[in-house]
């Protein structure tokens, strides 16, 4: 069975519509990606995904392992397997990241009926992934993401990502801000995570990130839908011609 | 609008306390006098206009006895801020419990504790010259009526160039009576020499009941001294506190100054501050919570009277239920405070539409090479924060919690100290458990 599917999807916000009919399969264990041009709503797509409020799906349904996740909140989604990397992570004036991600670790805990996580461990964990994604332990003494640099703030994503162990996560953009070591850095991170039963969607601008996270399926997603999938060879070609193709059609 | 039960209380604690001290006892009179004369302050009053205490005229107060066994200390430390280490002195109803404090914080070398009425007999002209002017008599009634009560309270005196190494901690306990309201009127005077330094830390508690504590405190430093002061006010439900304190603040000194309010259904906190001399500094800052029948008051006024100085007061408070809170804050530069470094922020948190926030921060500039700045922002939870934390498996109570504590947290921040930092945020993490 498909861990995601996003069957026929139409959502406005304010009235306007945004997504207009996305058709989206992605099987355990392969990491799609998702390109397009800007405002064309891909970050919509995410967020609904996630559960946020303020848009209106007017048609359509997304199953986690074929249950649908219109009606639950976002806790629920997250505490069922769905991540999120925020384009813009949100910051947080006077709460530590540490407090944030142990209180995060501890929510799954608790949904899983265990205790809250014993202080040394927590430490250990967090100290040895941040590590391995070149985050630096005063960012987790620090507000969430507060005087994070944009690249600071990604790092900062996927940290919470791999603690998290989501089934299903969606980066988006998690590339635009990041050198070149920076993006080799998350990008490590990323592929250290799949694994057979966890799928990602990887949005992106453009290919660059998809050198280092090698897509299985690439879709090119337009005018609030996806209008062309194809394999890694996709988003050579999109590098190449750009967007220019899809944005008239779209309109 | 008079209220007679709080000056015939007043009256009582006059006679039952004479003082040998023509100057002092004349003093007396002029609070007395001044209250009389004025009566409890209305609406009309500029800085009562959001604060009403009319209703203290229909309440019959009694002097507070000085009561207090060790059970009356039990409550109180889990309302107090815990600071490890700090030399504890203990205040019930506004009278020093040597039986129940620390004896090494009276004893220290250079530092000097004493009740108010022994550094009155030892030598009554230091203790007048120490009672600031700055919250006068006539425009001040409660400062006036404490001045009439003079005789609880107590008196610090640091040496000039001691630097306190341990923290002195003062426990303020109002213990009501049962079926009657108490009027509690301590007088703290705290006295910091040339280049010396204290840290100096207040808990207000008290125990169920009806009360009003009027406290007034007058703090003096002199040139290059540095007081970092941190007051929690954690009174009981019924409790009313009101404060004023009056600072004069001398060349390079320093007062750094911090006050969390969470209990109590009515405080205000009065700060008057004077910058005397070149590069003198105060920090005001603060962060507060009121919920249904709770009002929280903080109004100052900050004058620069002189140049080169530097004043910051940021504070925040968390509205709930129908809670209340005030802010008035005035800057004031004088024509002499050239390069005057001046900044004021109120930052509210609205969490229920039944909550409210009056804020008036005020400028008057008479200099004209100055850095100031003052702002207030009202708002709700963040909602793109509160969606992060839910998005990240955090039910909806939960996320709103740690929002609400971050908001608090933050300010706390300005404390430089991290023992004191830990020992507030604890507090505020304290009240959020209590509310949920
Ligand atoms: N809350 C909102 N209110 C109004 N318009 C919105 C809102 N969120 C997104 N949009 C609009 O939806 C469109 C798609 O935005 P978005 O999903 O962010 O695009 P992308 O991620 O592909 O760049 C844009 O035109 C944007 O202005
Ligand atoms: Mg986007």
């Amino acid at each position: 069975m498909a861990l995601i599917e996003i069957r026929n999807l139409h959502a406005s916000v304010e009235g306007k519509d945004i997504l207009k009919g996305v058709d989206l399969v992605i099987e355990p264990g392969k990491v799609h990606a998702l390109m397009g041009p800007n405002g064309t709503g891909k970050s919509t797509l995410s967020n609904i995904i996630a559960g946020r409020d303020g848009y209106t799906i007017t048609e359509g349904d997304i199953l986690l392992n074929g249950q649908s996740l219109l009606e639950m909140e976002p806790q629920d989604r997250a505490l069922a397997g769905i991540f999120l990397s925020f384009q813009y992570p949100v910051e947080i004036p006077g709460v530590a990241t540490s407090t944030f991600l142990k209180a995060a670790i501890n929510a799954r805990r608790k949904a899983a009926g265990d205790g809250e996580i014993d202080a040394m461990e927590f430490l250990k964990l967090v100290k040895a992934k941040a590590k391995e994604l070149g985050v630096r332990d005063d960012m987790l003494k620090r507000p969430v993401n507060v005087g994070f640099s944009g690249g600071e703030k990604k790092r900062a994503e996927v940290l919470q990502m791999a603690l998290l162990n989501p089934r299903f996560a969606i980066l988006d953009e998690t590339d635009s801000g990041l050198d070149i070591d920076a993006l080799k850095v998350v990008a490590d991170g990323v592929n250290a995570l799949r694994s057979p039963d966890r799928s990602f969607l990887v949005i992106t601008h453009y290919q660059r990130l998809l050198s280092y996270i090698v897509p299985d399926v690439v879709h090119v997603f337009a005018g609030g839908r996806i209008v062309r999938t194809g394999g890694p060879e996709l988003a050579q070609e999109l590098e190449a011609k750009g967007y220019a193709d899809y944005t008239g059609a779209a309109a | 609008m008079t209220a007679l039960s709080l000056v015939t209380v007043t009256e009582a604690a006059q006679a039952a306390t004479p003082l040998t001290d023509a100057a002092l006892t004349a003093l007396r009179n002029e609070g007395l006098t001044a209250f009389t004369a004025h009566g409890l302050p209305t609406r009309t009053h500029e800085r009562w206009k959001y604060t009403r205490v009319s209703p203290l005229a229909e309440v019959s107060f009694i002097a507070a006895p000085a009561t207090g066994d060790a059970d009356v200390v039990r409550t109180a430390e889990g309302q107090a801020l815990d600071v490890p280490g700090a030399l504890r002195l203990v205040l019930v109803n506004g009278r020093l419990r040597t039986d129940l404090s620390d004896a090494a914080a009276l004893t220290q070398a250079g530092i000097s504790v004493q009740t108010l009425s022994d550094a009155i007999a030892a030598d009554a002209a230091a203790v007048r010259s120490g009672l600031g002017q700055a919250l006068a008599l006539a425009d001040n009634p409660f400062v006036a009526l404490n001045t009439a009560a003079l005789s609880d309270g107590l008196v610090i005196r640091v040496a000039a160039t001691t630097q306190a190494s341990t923290p002195l901690h003062l426990l303020w306990i109002t213990a009501p009576t049962a079926g009657a309201a108490v009027l509690v009127q301590p007088r703290l005077l705290v006295e910091i020499g040339r280049g010396a330094a204290l840290t100096l830390i207040e808990s207000q508690t008290g125990r169920d009941g009806d009360s009003l504590t009027n406290r007034v405190s007058d703090i003096t430093l002199a040139d290059d001294a540095r007081l970092t002061h941190i007051s929690l006010h954690n009174d009981s439900r019924q409790a009313r506190l009101l404060t004023a304190l009056q600072a004069r603040i001398q060349r390079g000194a320093v007062y750094d100054g911090f006050a969390l309010t969470l209990g109590g259904a009515l405080v205000r906190a009065d700060l008057r501050v004077e910058l005397l001399g070149p590069g003198a500094e105060a920090r005001l800052n603060g962060a507060y919570a009121a919920g249904t029948g709770q009002h929280v008051d903080t109004t100052s006024f900050i004058d620069h009277a002189a140049p080169h100085c530097t004043s910051a007061q940021t504070l925040k408070g968390v509205l709930d239920g129908t809670g209340r809170g005030v802010f008035q804050g005035r800057v004031n530069v004088r024509r002499v405070a050239q390069k005057t470094d001046g900044h004021q922020l109120h930052k509210a948190l609205l969490l229920s539409r039944g909550a409210e926030v009056d804020t008036k921060p005020e400028l008057t500039i008479f200099a004209d090479d100055v850095k100031c700045s003052h702002g207030a922002a009202t708002g709700e939870l963040d909602e793109d924060a509160l969606f992060y934390l839910r998005a990240r498996g955090l039910d909806a109570d939960t996320a709103r919690s740690l929002l609400i504590e971050g908001f608090l947290d933050d300010v706390v921040e300005l404390v430089a100290d991290e023992p004191l930092r830990d020992a507030l945020t604890a507090k505020i993490h304290q009240w959020l458990e209590s509310r949920s």
